[in-house]
């Protein structure tokens, strides 16, 4: 038998609209139809689309997902159906061969991978995964690289598990290999499998999927008293609670599964709220994302061709993007389940590279205490965990500085106002929450941090007087206390942008209470100058200033103008200061706040929220000048 | 906003593998304009199979995973609700698979690699250092990529 039993007669797309280089696509394939059966293959593929999008979270992916039939028509009908597996003897020949019978099994039914992924490519290149539906009315049906599976009632349940693990690499969370009589299953090996699903490590503060565990949840939820069989009893919590429940891939003890039952475990159940999770990971960062209004941005370098993007949903989810250079913009996704405080403007994620492999990010929660996750090259993320008990102000941003890089001081405002610190290092962890020289910040008032040394900070705010005040510590002397910076009236949510062209010298940069945009300078030789306007410059009400520095004599400024419009001027040494100008046409949410770096010196990334909710990015290159703005998603 | 243009898109391509008995080898390799996610570009290393594009150099510029690779095992599935899915060891390991991976005009060879877990599990405690037990990677099997169609663009 091979391919020349039957001809493919064509594909027509049954469902979707998304375009085809950005969706989840499912190209189906039928095998042993007939040119004249081929209305039993559309039926089929029909019921398959009725049955996927009613198993959540298909139900609400729908609009990133297309699903293509391609018909062909094999020579004979059915399958082989070997008499040795208690079968018909049938043996008909067509396209993608298919057969019952595997390995003695007469309902592991298995067609020819090659082909069928080959046929695949060649009518739909841009599939994601590949299904067969088989025509016969015998269960059956297998996983791996293509999903196969027979006309029998409740077959299209074997696609939507295999599915689980060819697009999302979901491990199987059923607790035994053979059906839980076999030997050498008692306990899971040692080590952590890479599977989101699993895991074997029942330690709830590093639980893979703690983020979706109820503080109230006991963990273990269910140990297995017997390790030498599956553990057969009910589950001791009601349905759809997520805690850490023994028995999973494969063993009886010593691994774990999220919920107690899952369709990863057992076919006509439900997705566990985990995996759920991991389907939604995979298919919605082929979209755009629609961010919290005000709340800024965030952006990294770790390295001069990788930036990490931090944002918030208008859920409050914590989201992140990413572009590498060798692979482009990768999605936003979820970072580790996070919601943040919708306090104020809402409380930014805000992170720091302490070296290229590993990022450290920092959030108020919902419950507006200070969390923190990390990403790390060796591990991926970890979840979010409480730093202390502070209780921080609703929606305060959370600034923090790594003076090197086994160090991090981090920096918010509680919820009276008080200025309050913390740090970590790697020889001795997190300290506690203290209070910064007895500094309070007025409300929506931030706290920026810089380090011109590795043994030095200088910090800044709007105090309840609504004047600019700063404070700096040194490794040697300690914390100094606040003092003002001149008598400007600073707008009450201003945000002081600070910048360090070189370790002796800081510019300032904010909003007064009219909105203009003011700068001031240090310099170790002649102190504080005194606030000026930069070129006439207004900023819309509660936008911040963004300012970098691509050389020690050059500054590039960002912000959105009383028109909504984004703006940007310069500073240069020997020309001064340059007037404002509209980046490529921008047009940004009121009060909203643009974000740029600049990973090397002829370059400059710029990320700004839409007037449309959207998240946007431009660039500049010294070579080609401004590009226009994209949609920041995926490329 | 003026969205005029985008960052240019980049270049990926499809592989299909056939597997038998240990042996790998290639079979088709074609340019795609698919988006390739950042669910799947792990800039992290975790246990399983992965396929890596590489350049000239032997530098990875993309990795994307194997989710059903070559599996020693097959699913049996229940006819009855309720009745447990269950795995049989494969009578002989072979098949083929599948994945789409970004290919920038340099990429000049494609692997396929196994990543080991580490051998200790996660740290216990709150405390935000990462395990440093590096988790090893073996080439199962290394091909070079045919020259891309009108080579001489920029
Ligand atoms: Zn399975």
């Amino acid at each position: 038998m091979t391919t020349a039993d039957g001809h493919i007669i064509g594909t027509t797309q049954i469902s979707g609209s998304a375009p085809h280089n950005r969706a989840f696509n499912i190209a189906m394939m039928g095998d042993g139809f007939q040119a004249a059966e081929q209305g039993v293959f559309d039926t089929a593929c029909s019921d398959f689309l009725t049955a996927f999008f009613g198993t959540p979270p298909y139900d609400r992916l729908a609009p990133a997902i297309n699903v293509f039939r391609i018909n062909v028509a094999s020579t004979g009908s059915g399958a082989d159906d070997p008499v040795a597996t208690g079968g018909t003897g049938a043996s008909p020949n067509t396209y993608f061969d298919s057969s019952f019978g595997n390995n003695g099994i007469r309902r592991l039914l298995e067609c020819n991978d090659s082909t069928a992924l080959t046929v695949a490519a060649g009518q739909v290149p841009g599939f994601t995964v590949a299904l067969v539906v088989v025509n016969s009315s015998v269960y059956g049906g297998s996983g791996g690289s293509v999903g196969t599976y027979s006309l029998a009632g409740g077959a299209t349940e074997i696609a939507i598990h295999e599915l689980g693990h060819t697009a999302y690499g979901l491990a199987d969370e059923y607790p035994y290999y053979a059906g839980g009589n076999e030997t050498g299953h008692d306990h899971h090996p040692a080590g952590e499998p890479g599977q989101p699903n699993v895991t074997t490590n029942a330690v709830r503060a590093t639980l893979k999927w703690r983020w979706a565990v109820n503080t109230s949840t006991t963990v273990p939820t269910m140990a297995n008293p017997d390790c030498s069989t599956v553990d057969s009893r009910p589950s001791p919590v009601p349905t759809g609670t997520v805690g850490l429940f023994e028995g999973a891939d494969y063993y009886h003890c010593g691994a774990y599964r999220p919920e107690y039952d899952c369709k990863m475990r057992e076919l006509g159940v439900p997705f566990c709220r985990v995996c759920r999770q991991v389907i939604w990971n995979r298919i919605d960062p082929l979209g755009t994302l629609v961010a919290r209004d005000r709340t800024p941005l965030s952006v990294v370098a770790r390295y001069p061709e990788h930036l990490d993007v931090f944002a918030e949903g208008s859920d409050g989810r914590t989201m992140s993007d990413w572009w590498d250079a060798n692979s482009g913009w990768a999605g936003w996704f979820q970072l580790s389940g996070g919601v943040a405080s919708g306090g104020g403007t809402g409380s930014p994620v805000t992170a720091v590279a302490r070296y290229s492999g590993h990022l450290d990010v920092f959030t108020v929660g919902t419950d507006n205490r200070v969390y923190s996750a990390w990403w790390d090259v060796n591990g991926g993320w970890s979840g979010w965990f409480p730093l202390g008990t502070l209780a921080a102000r609703p929606g305060s941003t959370v600034s923090v500085v790594a003076r090197y890089s086994d160090h991090l001081d981090v920096f918010t405002t509680a919820a009276n106002g008080a200025i309050m610190s913390i740090w970590w290092d790697a020889r001795t962890g997190w300290a506690d929450w203290f209070q910064v020289s007895g500094g309070v910040a007025g409300a929506g008032a931030t706290v920026t941090a810089i380090a011109r040394y590795p043994f030095h900070l200088d910090l800044f705010t709007v105090g309840t007087d609504h004047r600019f005040w700063s404070c700096w510590w040194d490794d040697r002397s300690g914390w100094a206390g606040w003092f003002p910076l001149d008598t400007l009236a600073a707008r009450p949510d201003a945000t002081v942008n600070v910048v360090a062209r070189y370790p002796d010298h800081l510019d300032l940069f904010t909003t007064a209470s009219n909105g203009a945009v003011m700068s001031t300078w240090w310099d170790a030789r002649s102190g504080w100058a005194g606030w000026f306007q930069v070129s006439g410059g207004v900023a819309s009400p509660g936008s911040p200033v963004t300012a970098i520095a691509r050389y020690s004599n050059h500054l590039d400024l960002f912000t959105v103008g009383t028109d909504n419009r984004i703006y940007s001027t310069w500073w240069d040494d020997t020309t001064g200061w340059a007037g404002w100008f509209n980046v490529s046409g921008g047009i940004a949410k009121a009060g909203s706040q643009v974000v740029a770096i600049s990973r090397v010196t002829e370059h400059i990334d710029v990320f700004a929220v839409g007037s449309d909710g959207i998240v946007y990015s431009t660039w500049w290159d010294g070579s080609g000048g401004w590009a226009g703005w994209f949609q920041l998603g995926i490329t | 906003m003026d969205t005029t243009s985008g960052p240019v898109p980049v270049r990926s391509m499809r592989f299909v593998f056939e597997y038998e008995s240990g042996n790998i080898s290639l079979i088709l390799q074609q340019p795609v304009d698919v988006a390739v996610s950042g669910f799947d570009l792990h800039p992290d290393l975790r246990p399983g199979d992965y396929v890596e594009v590489r350049g000239p150099d032997g530098g990875t510029l993309s990795r994307v995973p194997v989710r059903s690779g070559m599996a020693a095992s097959a699913e049996v599935f229940p006819e009855h609700a309720g009745d447990p899915i269950t795995r049989v060891d494969k009578a002989e390991v072979r098949g083929a698979f599948t994945v789409v991976a970004p290919a920038p005009l340099s990429a000049s060879h494609v692997a396929v690699v196994r990543v080991g877990r580490p051998a200790a599990a996660p740290r216990p405690g709150g405390v935000p250092t990462p395990a440093h037990e590096e988790p090893w990677a073996t080439d199962l099997a290394t091909f070079a990529l045919d020259a891309p169609a009108g080579g001489q663009q920029p």
